[in-house]
């Protein structure tokens, strides 16, 4: 496939490991659909850098949370760059951290529509269009997991490592299900790394020397780290891999 | 930095071809063999064929002097190891556990599992900055038989799977801060001098495909690219992680 047209669409492209995976996608040579819902000045500024550098990116607005949006934001892409043959779901949100007795049912809610309805709705758009049972040529996508989904989170955290638990196991059915249709899904699950998501908490010095103690390798990751990683997984070269869950996260929990 | 690469069971299968694709990329390498003289030795010599350098060192891992002594001339021919994957692996052939043979399986363990651990102990008092090194990476080819016990007559087998898995995660952690990044590899099936017995079998290997969801047997290359990535500083932040590659598991 790298000798053809290569569209890449990442939602949630306007920061963090989206961000970073679109400009280093460009690099390689993918045609590049930045996703974002209200980061309008940083996913033009994301394009800006891209077309800069020589590469091919456009901006396209939509809420992972609304199916419309969903559905246009494929057709866009495609009538923009090409048929979609790589996809990247990085879109997702934190909810919002708190103890169980405290959970409010329209955040959770929210918090579910965004970080696993709206990633299914846009697999199954990638499906309709890259399957060889539909007419396509197949292609890659890499779900934007989390190693929260693996022990349940920090604390505070379990409904954020539920949503992440539940891409996990769609992604493990889903690259069944596509396998002999000639797509490949794989789920990336970074540990504690540095983007717009984590950075308020960070930020804090305490706060982060604790994390970073709790990590074996000893250090906070960086969004490159995940950017390169999504790129191999989506590369021909991770030809028999899919329904893999792959783990970057500095060795996981120190326990 | 030049990069030195140790590969134990590099005269075929999945070793051999790491060792192939390995020196393209620049590394050095030291080829661990048992038997496979003449096999070792070929895969030397298309390396030195393309400008590459690579020595053959017979080696058995059931024995902790071979290993020792491996990794003490890996180092004076080519320099300090900074990479090393553990491919060293016997499959004891199918059998049933009401058939099992204490001596068959003492040898399955040691192989599969001891002689992995000392080559892991030989890497770590060589790279970790502790000790005075400079860091390195490692992978260990595990396989996906460790994580659902392996098909029909394979279970001692998948044992020394999981407990690669194993070790791998808590040595990962145990090194994380001094410099050296451990990961499992897990092929599912694919074609090797291991598996070609059997798959060699029409209906076996038809059989097997059908149970694959990407329907196919995976080739030896594709579990190379995926060990020489690991290795890679692009993997920086990867560490105890466990990397399927298996064509999506098991139809279920």
């Amino acid at each position: 496939m790298s000798s053809e047209a290569r569209t890449l669409l990442i939602t949630g492209g306007a920061s963090g490991i989206g961000a970073e995976t679109a400009r280093r996608a460009a690099a390689h040579g993918y045609k590049v659909a930045i996703n974002y819902r209200s980061r309008d000045a940083q996913a033009k500024a994301v394009v800006a850098d891209v077309t800069a550098k020589g590469g091919h990116a456009i901006a396209l607005p939509g809420d992972m949370a609304n199916e419309a949006d969903i559905v246009r934001l494929f057709e866009e892409t495609e009538q923009a760059l090409g048929p979609v043959t790589h996809l990247v779901n990085s879109a997702g949100i934190n909810g919002r951290r708190g103890r169980v007795d405290e959970y409010d049912a329209a955040i959770l809610a929210n918090l579910f529509a965004v970080n696993v309805v709206g990633l299914m709705l846009c697999c199954r758009e990638a499906a309709r269009r890259m399957s060889t049972k539909n007419g396509g040529k197949g292609g890659a996508i890499v779900n934007v997991s989390s190693m929260a989904g693996t022990l349940g989170g920090r604390p505070g955290s379990s409904a954020y490592a539920a949503s992440k638990g539940a891409v996990d196991a769609f992604t493990k059915g889903f690259a069944r299900e596509v396998a002999a249709e000639g797509i490949r899904v794989n789920s990336l699950r970074p540990g504690m790394v540095l983007t717009e998501m984590t950075e308020g908490r960070l930020n804090d010095d305490a706060f982060r020397a604790s994390i970073e103690a709790s990590i074996p390798m000893g250090r906070i990751g960086q969004s490159h780290e995940m950017a390169d990683t999504i790129l191999w997984l989506l590369s021909d070269q991770a030809s028999f891999i899919t329904g893999a869950m792959l783990d970057a996260s500095g060795g996981g929990y120190k326990i | 930095m030049t990069n030195t690469l140790l590969i134990t069971g590099g005269a075929s299968g999945i070793g051999a071809e790491t060792a192939r694709r390995a020196a393209t990329r620049g590394y050095r390498i030291a080829i661990n063999y048992r038997s496979r003289d003449a096999q070792a030795k070929a895969v030397v010599a298309d390396i030195a064929a393309k400008g590459g350098q690579a020595i053959a060192l017979p080696g058995d891992m059931a024995n902790e002097a071979d290993i020792v002594r491996l990794f003490a001339e890996t180092e004076r021919a080519l320099g300090p190891i900074t990479h090393l994957v553990n491919s060293a692996g016997i499959d004891p052939g199918k059998a049933r556990v009401e058939d099992y043979e204490a001596a068959t399986l003492h040898r399955l363990l040691t192989i599969n599992v001891t002689g992995l651990m000392l080559c892991c102990r030989e890497a770590t008092r060589r790279m970790s900055t502790s000790n005075g090194g400079k860091g390195g990476a490692i992978v260990n080819v595990s396989s996906m038989a460790g994580t659902l016990g392996g098909r029909k007559g394979a279970s001692a087998y998948a044992a020394t799977k999981g407990a690669v898995d194993a070790f791998t995660k808590g040595f990962a952690r145990e090194v994380a801060a001094e410099g050296i990044r451990v990961n499992s590899i897990r092929p599912g099936a694919v074609m090797t001098e291991m598996t070609e017995g059997r798959l060699s079998d029409e209906a076996v290997r038809s059989a097997v495909a059908a149970s694959i969801p990407i329907q196919r047997i995976g080739e030896a290359h594709e579990i190379a690219e995926a060990i020489l990535w690991l290795l890679s500083n692009e993997a920086s932040f990867i560490t105890g992680a466990m990397l399927d590659a298996s064509g999506g598991g098991y139809v279920i």
